[in-house]
């Protein structure tokens, strides 16, 4: 059973019954639809502009993957501006520049426009891009920029007058392998960003055939009867990469990374696809771990020794394979504190023909695989699902669940699999018992594009409260979802680090509201190739005051606020002691 | 005898021998795997004789180890109107509805399968799993356990009945019961050691249970079997 519906009926409905009881005189304008309420005005905004991620027909695994980007506040002016990346296809190698648009606010509709700047900011890779990954790696107080791409990456450092500089070779983090997404953190607890790489395949297109080109001896690649590209199974993989942060010793504005994937014990017992990256704390205990999503083998949990080393525990965690032991095709991770017990559980997208897998933290290290009795493994059966977040979209204090739905192989389209290639999101609202069901409204009317979408960027753009969602499309356009529906109470935080990291990456924030306690961690990965804003956003329903607000900082200093007046965006400064 | 009436009766027995023939060319085509020329044989035979209830259940096999889904719907629904007392058509045809997500369909096929045979061990296990699959834990347990209890009539029914073990063991776990979800895993190991799956269940039932090295010894165990075996398990069981 879809969870998504289309509200353009309801809210026509809706419409009718509020003009028909207004009284006479002026129309009183009609009350917002209850949320979330998506509505895409990416052409408004000025986002109107393909994301190339590959061969239309997808004859190489290279054009599956997908395309993301970042928000990221680059001139520092208060509003998110947006990074897109770029891919290419084996035709044109070196594709159409990545693109850096400046958020100008809003028009007199309403809507943010956006304008192109790549040029001026001194951008534009034409690399054969995947994702994004922002950070504040040395500490300024602006927003640097790394690039994950087939071949070399890129580290753009802002230079704080509006314009970048690639500085990835003489950092030590370009790479040549192909990346996919990066989470910063500050693995070490130094005081500085850290970087994990995702490298997916060791790939050419000399070293592997097109689709439908297997040599007369080789079996071809088929998936339920459709013939399609070959992997990742028997390729090469691509091993992650792990760059410690060493500051820049010189002085002179070129930090220093070191390779220590070997170092800090982040080399899995076998090789993997890797996918996805996030950092959190999945002890409790202060640092970050480290969970990686592999593609079609085992997905891998890192626990951070508390001292930038880490062991690999994700079995015995109960966070390497599905419920039933099976290794799943991970692609995007979501993390939040969906149940309110403290402890960050986790999401994971997978293939079609499998289910999207949530893991509940019962603490000690151990999760439970409750997909099923959670409802979100029958609701997420038939569907490839890619970018994945918890957000609090109704902001009734329990974070609901968004997932980017689209399959890699178009040849499925007319085929009897269950699946196509373009398909609508995943919208489910977290009932607080457990379960993800389906939001009474359906989530709007662009909740029924049906693109193959790819990576998901939460964002509240126009800064009233709720979560407006960026989701990229394979070779389309990305949607840029508003959500227009009823604004509850909320509460957004954002920190400013001393001696932790500047944007407090890692850093614990605990609303509490009564007998309620809402956890978030400072992050600004996504959940696959993207990157967010660091912000700690809490939905407080009816509440207009959190009655106390902590934060546990990466130092290990803690902040303590009572009585906090909601629905604004509040900056906490790291207390010196 | 009319000249005309000599040559219909001449064209059916030729039909009656070409029929044998065909349905054997079926046959072997289905034991080759080369299931597109078997639906098409199988067609010739039904359009030969259309109340012939075999041929229209093996069409059924052929299309839909085909990926011919509606195709196949169409000929298992066809043997099971002919033959109100054919349990496996019905149980086949709500295979064919499951692999491509009508779960609800596929459960009342599984229904009326059993409804004509009670001790259906297949169809029990079917029944169970779509119910496992819909989060209906309490009531698939009962199918599991049903499915145990039968007494198996075939080596086919022997092995399926360790798949029910299996299912109601993972039925334990998800109701955190994992003393009882432990002992199923054990039970079924004793029986198949290269269970994958039961290996998995078993260490993460002892982790659970606290029992750490325990969990460690069989995960690991699992593990070693992943990489040897990666799997592409299929879910359903055909049953010919």
């Amino acid at each position: 059973m879809r969870l998504n519906r289309v509200l353009g009926p309801v809210a026509l409905v809706f419409a009718v019954v509020a003009c028909t009881q207004a009284p006479p005189g002026p129309a009183a304008p009609a009350p917002p639809p209850p949320a979330p309420y998506f509505v895409d005005i990416a052409t408004a905004a000025g986002l109107d502009v393909v994301q190339l991620a590959g061969g239309e027909d997808a004859d190489y695994i290279i054009d599956s993957l997908g395309t993301g980007g970042a928000w990221l506040d680059y001139d520092n002016d208060g509003d998110p501006d947006l990074y897109l990346v770029q891919g290419a296809t084996r035709d044109m190698p070196e594709g159409p520049p990545d693109l850096l648009f400046r958020n100008d606010g809003p028009g007199d509709d309403g809507v943010p426009r956006f304008v192109d700047v790549t040029s001026s900011a001194g951008l534009g890779d034409r690399n054969w891009g995947v994702g994004a990954a922002v950070a504040d790696y040395d500490n300024d107080g602006d927003p640097d920029l790394y690039v994950t791409n087939w071949g070399a990456n890129r580290l753009y450092r802002n230079n704080a007058d509006g314009t970048f500089t690639d500085i990835a070779a003489d950092a030590g983090v370009r790479g040549s392998s192909w990346s996919a997404s990066a989470a910063w953190t500050d693995a070490d607890l130094d005081g500085d960003l850290d970087l994990y790489v995702t490298n997916y395949v060791e790939f050419s297109f000399d070293r592997y055939p097109a689709r439908g080109e297997q040599p007369a001896n080789a079996e071809p690649c088929v998936w339920r009867g459709v013939e399609i590209f070959c992997g990742p199974r028997n390729l090469e993989p691509a091993s992650d990469r792990f760059y410690r942060n060493d500051g820049d010793p010189d002085g002179d504005g070129v930090p220093r990374f070191v390779e220590a994937t070997e170092e800090a014990g982040l080399v899995p017992l076998e090789p993997a696809y890797g996918m996805a990256v996030r950092a959190l704390d999945a002890d409790g205990d202060g640092d970050d771990d480290l969970y990686v999503a592999n593609d079609s083998v085992q997905n891998l949990l890192f626990v951070n020794q508390g001292d930038g080393s880490f062991i690999e525990e994700s079995i015995l965690a109960g966070l390497a394979y599905s419920e039933r032991g099976t290794e799943q095709a991970g692609m995007g991770i979501a993390v939040g504190d969906y149940d309110r017990n403290g402890l960050m559980d986790l999401a994971v997208t997978n293939f079609s023909h499998d289910h999207d897998t949530l893991y509940r933290n019962d603490g000690d290290l151990l999760f439970t695989d409750v997909s099923f009795p959670s409802g979100l493994g029958t609701a997420s059966y038939f569907t490839l699902g890619w970018g994945i977040e918890f957000l609090d979209l109704d902001l009734d204090g329990w974070q609901d669940l968004f997932v980017c739905h689209g399959h890699v192989y178009p040849q499925i389209d007319g085929r009897d699999t269950g699946a196509t290639f373009r398909e609508a999101n995943g919208l489910y609202r977290n009932a607080g018992d457990g379960t993800l069901v389906a939001f009474d409204g359906g989530g709007g009317p662009a909740m029924a594009i049906a693109e193959s979408s790819r990576v998901l960027l939460p964002v509240d753009l126009d800064g009233d409260g709720d979560l407006d969602l960026l989701v990229t499309n394979l070779n389309a356009p990305p949607s840029l979802l508003r959500n227009d529906g009823t604004v509850a109470s909320w509460l957004s935080v954002r920190l400013r680090g001393s001696r932790s990291n500047a944007d407090g990456i890692g850093a614990r924030v605990v609303a509490t509201i009564g007998e309620s306690r809402l956890v978030r961690e400072i992050r600004r990965e996504a959940s696959y190739a993207g990157s967010v804003l660091p912000r700690a956003h809490f939905g407080l329903g009816d509440a207009e005051t959190v009655d106390r607000l902590e934060v546990r900082w990466p130092s290990g200093r803690t902040s303590e606020m009572t009585r906090v007046a909601a629905r604004r965006l509040i900056v906490i400064d790291e207390p010196d002691q | 005898m009319t000249a005309s009436t000599v040559m219909l009766v001449s064209a059916l027995a030729i039909a009656a021998g070409g029929f044998d023939e065909i349905v054997e060319r079926g046959r072997a085509a289905l034991r080759d795997r080369d299931y597109a020329a078997a639906a098409a044989a199988f067609g010739e035979a039904v359009a030969l004789r259309p109340d012939e209830v075999d041929a229209w259940f093996r069409l059924g096999l052929a299309r839909s180890a085909n990926g011919e889904a509606d195709a196949a719907i169409d000929a298992y629904g066809r043997a099971a109107e002919l033959d109100p007392t054919h349990a496996r058509a019905r149980n086949n045809l709500g295979n064919v509805l499951f692999r491509r997500g009508d779960y609800e369909q596929a459960l009342g096929w599984y229904d009326r399968a059993l409804a004509i045979e009670p001790d259906y061990i297949v169809a029990l296990y079917h029944r169970g799993w779509v119910l496992r699959h819909f989060n209906r834990n309490e009531a698939a347990e009962t199918a599991f356990n049903r499915c145990l209890e039968t007494t198996p009539q075939s080596g086919r029914e022997e092995s399926t009945q360790l798949d029910c073990l299996f299912f109601a063991g993972t039925l334990r776990f998800r109701a955190e019961d994992y003393g009882a979800a432990a002992a199923a895993m054990e039970r079924l190991l004793e029986s198949n050691a290269g269970h994958i799956e039961a290996r998995y269940y078993l260490g993460m039932a002892y982790r659970h249970q606290g029992r750490i090295a325990d969990a460690r010894e069989q995960l690991e165990i699992h593990r070693r079997m992943t990489r040897a075996v990666r799997r592409d398990q299929p879910i359903e069981k055909v049953d010919p």
